[in-house]
């Protein structure tokens, strides 16, 4: 008895030190093979598209690169595809890419451009949807929320932490994925390597969900070709979520800041801006007469001091084109990223102003 | 504050780390007390203070008891407690089900009067504590516990953070002398504390709250389902509400033992019980216990005859129902369980005489029956602690006994339940044959340290997104 608890005595402290060396050290090990080998479990809209990205790059050379940056209504409305098969006959050709992302507003637009120059990938042109709602930040459109849905780096510290409200939940995030990985994004993985252990609810929900559509409908240069059928719950829906935005239009602070610090970066590294304006349904369209005076000065006094053009293909398409009120269907994409490679992309590629009527005018 | 949550995690290595490098004392007491009221006024401050009143009020009434000499004016003074501290615990728990209750008779009855329901919410562990200041000043009043003159020792004794809202339901004569006994720091014992809340956390998260996935869709709707499916989600809540209830004991317990206190064990592994009797000795062990000194041996106990012992054991279970929940289903499942004793009760005088047939329940076929038969009866039984309303749990019931195979777009599509109720039976083995120890002493630290790691990992990794309360926190 007395050597049974010698022993325990003498097990209690190394047990419990080996219990911390194995724990930090077997999921530094695991988050450090995840990372490197399916780092497109913990991130699959960025990680997809940076593997994408080079990719497209390396596959010509010297070629300049323009880029797209905005929410889902770019992630399903601009097909570069599309664009460039506008400007085959150009002799100076150029890569489109689009890194859109989910509910990507201003601040993650800011943190993709951010990450894409860490790497050593500058763009010629910067496209940069705006859309009233992505600017707000009100509840739930506010992106800082949801990018705790999201991987963020340690290389995304510095914006975070002069652009957020949450800075010190978001930067206790990026340790805790450091950390332990596995748990961090335990239901991703479960997805990928044991579905059956997910509860049945969510997996139904996750095999249905967009997110996960994305990882098998994203197109090699960043289009997501999906299409959503006519609802009229849509309209409903879009009433609900996106009228308050332009009704009780007001420019976030903290929109205006990422904005501004993404378009500074620009022209720091020389990238031209092109602001664009995605296309709208007829009942969306509306509702910009109640903000206008609010919304177009700010565009405007953006554009002048960064001379950067804004396109607005607003009345590009016809309503059944936007059939949730907000995204374009796969035909629509494709009717406007023909038009836009018309109309944008080529006198862009020529070094030609752009022609009247596709920008912005008065109201 | 959940003790599998983050917000816990960071609140008790604090509360720890100030804890062992204290060197004082009455210090160490003071900052318990003062991380206790935190830990209940993180979920409400006003509520945390009226706890800390009735405990005052307890702590005056318990010394002014000890302090006459005249017997009435004692039993003044421990009715006036029991008055408070269970009219608290009326007021706040079940005076909307009377009247709810008295509505609906009296709108069965055609009588047009309405009373209207209170706006209170439930403290949470109202019915631990009541029953903790309940034995307190009931041992005063018999003198068996002197009472304790430090206000200090008292409050910590009621709202020690790690039993406070869910139990194990503490006595005074064994918490108080433990705040009065000097506490060194004990890697052993930190070993021990951590074993008990890494079990506590295994059967939480990676048991309990996956078993929810499966048992809420069925008791939502039962006729979605087969029978099999039905019995299935039954035995599920078994499994459940045990690793839910003795996985926060288990973490009651480490966190305790982390701080140099024992808590009272609270379970025995239950579900090896060979008739209801001895399931209530192996299950919420400081309840039954409690419910037994202070309830059942007062009305009487087994003292005089069958008829009186029967009473008292229905009417000991039907108020123990009660004390769980303020709804029929509570009472039920009381009385159920009252009826099973007094079943048990009547068989053992049954057999008594007959060597044959208690031979017969001695071998390995008749305990494996009785083994069986006793599960049987007990998940019957959860079906009404579990059900919300009387209605929902006679249609769970009769799904159960309805031999309905089960329509293709009801049935659970999961199959791990079967794989999670094989390893709690494993776990049961091994705690049955005290495997653990033996294993224990003859592994290496560095391969306990790994276990520990995996443990930790496993429960965190399989736990379900959104950790549910504790069941027994809602009592």
């Amino acid at each position: 008895m007395d050597d049974r608890r010698r022993r325990i005595r003498s097990q209690a402290r190394p047990a419990l030190l080996w219990t911390l060396i194995f724990f930090g050290a077997g999921h530094m090990a695991i988050g450090l093979y995840l990372y490197d080998r399916h780092s497109d479990l913990f991130d699959p809209e960025v990680t997809l598209r940076l593997r994408k990205l080079p990719e497209r790059l390396s596959e010509a050379p010297g070629r300049p690169m323009a880029l797209a940056v905005g929410s889902s209504r770019l992630v399903l409305g601009l097909r570069p595809a599309s664009v460039m098969e506008q400007i085959s006959d150009e002799p100076r050709k150029a890569i489109l890419f689009n890194f859109s992302l989910l509910g990507g507003g201003p601040m993650s637009q800011r943190l993709v451009l951010h990450r894409l120059l860490r790497k050593g990938i500058r763009p010629k042109w910067l496209f940069v949807e705006m859309w009233p709602p992505l600017l707000t930040q009100e509840a739930a459109l506010s992106e800082e929320n949801r990018t705790f849905e999201h991987d963020v780096y340690w290389s995304d510290v510095p914006i975070i932490g002069r652009l957020y409200h949450r800075r010190w939940e978001a930067i206790g995030q990026v340790i805790a994925e450091t950390l332990t990985p596995l748990l961090q994004y335990r239901q991703t993985v479960l997805e990928r390597y044991a579905p059956s252990l997910l509860p049945p609810l969510l997996r139904q929900l996750c095999e249905g969900s967009f997110e996960n559509s994305l990882r098998h409908r994203l197109d090699d240069f960043g289009w997501v070709d999906y299409e959503i059928h006519a609802d009229p719950i849509h309209a409903e829906r879009a009433r609900r979520v996106y009228k308050p935005q332009f009704d009780a239009f007001a420019m976030s602070d903290v929109s205006d800041r990422a904005l501004r610090a993404m378009l500074a970066e620009c022209r720091t590294h020389g990238i031209r801006v092109v602001f664009l304006l995605m296309p709208d349904h007829s009942m969306v369209r509306g509702w910009y007469a109640s903000m206008q005076r609010r919304y177009i000065p700010y565009l405007r006094r953006l554009s002048a001091e960064n001379n950067a053009p804004i396109v607005d293909a607003r009345a590009w398409l016809p309503d059944e084109d936007i059939p949730d009120y907000t995204h374009l269907s796969p035909k629509g994409a494709r009717a406007f990223s023909e038009r836009f490679g018309r109309e944008v992309y080529r006198p862009l590629l020529q070094g030609c102003p752009l022609p009247q009527e596709v920008l912005l005018r008065d109201p | 504050m959940l003790f599998c949550s983050q917000a816990f995690l960071y609140f008790f290595a604090a509360v720890l780390l100030i804890y062992w490098l204290m060197p004082w004392r009455q210090a160490r007491i003071w900052l318990l007390l003062a991380a206790s009221f935190y830990f209940y006024a993180v979920w409400n401050a006003w509520l945390a203070l009226l706890i800390g009143a009735t405990t005052v009020m307890d702590y005056l009434l318990a010394l002014g008891m000890e302090r006459s000499t005249s017997p009435r004016r004692r039993k003044i003074l421990l009715v006036l407690s029991l008055l408070v501290n269970l009219g608290i615990l009326g007021y706040f728990k079940y005076a909307n089900f009377f009247l709810q209750s008295l509505n609906e008779v009296l709108s069965t009855l055609g009588v047009p009067l309405w009373f209207h329901t209170l706006r209170v919410i439930l403290p949470i562990g109202i019915s631990f504590y009541t029953f903790e200041a309940i034995n307190y000043t009931v041992d005063v009043y018999r003198r068996r516990v002197p009472a304790e003159r430090n206000l200090g020792h008292f409050l910590l004794f009621i709202l020690f953070f790690p039993h406070l809202v869910a139990g194990p339901i503490v006595r005074a004569r064994d918490f108080l002398p433990q705040i009065k006994r000097r506490k060194r720091f004990s890697w052993p014992r930190m070993h021990l504390g951590a074993q008990f809340f890494l079990l506590g956390l295994l059967k939480k998260l990676a048991i309990a709250d996956r078993m929810a996935l499966y048992v809420d869709p069925v008791f939502a709707d039962p006729n979605a389902y087969g029978t099999v499916t039905v019995w299935l989600a039954a035995i599920a809540y078994a499994v459940q509400i045990y690793c839910d209830f003795s996985g926060y004991t288990d973490m009651a317990i480490g966190t305790a033992h982390m701080l140099g206190y024992k808590l009272a064990q609270n379970f025995n592994i239950p579900y090896v019980s060979l008739n209801v009797s001895e399931f209530w000795r192996r299950w919420h062990i400081s309840l039954s216990s409690w419910l037994r000194d202070y309830l059942f041996i007062p009305l009487g106990g087994s003292r005089g005859g069958s008829g009186r012992t029967y009473r008292n054991l229905l009417i000991t279970m039907t108020l123990g129902g009660l004390w769980h929940g303020a709804s029929w289903t509570f009472v039920v499942w009381g009385v159920l369980h009252g009826l099973l004793l007094i079943g048990h009760k009547m068989f053992q005088d049954f057999c008594t005489g007959r060597p044959l047939l208690e031979r017969a329940l001695r071998s390995p076929p008749g305990m494996l029956l009785r083994l069986a038969l006793t599960l049987v009866s007990v998940c019957i039984g959860w079906v009404f602690f579990r059900a919300t309303t009387l209605g929902a749990a006679a249609a769970f019931l009769h799904r159960m006994a309805s031999f309905t195979p089960s329509p293709a777009e009801g049935a659970l599509p999961n199959r791990d339940i079967y794989l999670t109720i094989a390893v709690v039976i494993i776990c049961h083995l091994i705690r049955r044959f005290e495997l653990w120890p033996r294993w224990q002493v003859r592994l290496p630290a560095s391969l306990l340290g790994l276990s520990y790691a995996v443990a930790v990992t496993l429960a965190l990794f399989l736990a379900p997104s959104g950790t549910k309360p504790f069941i027994y926190f809602q009592f």
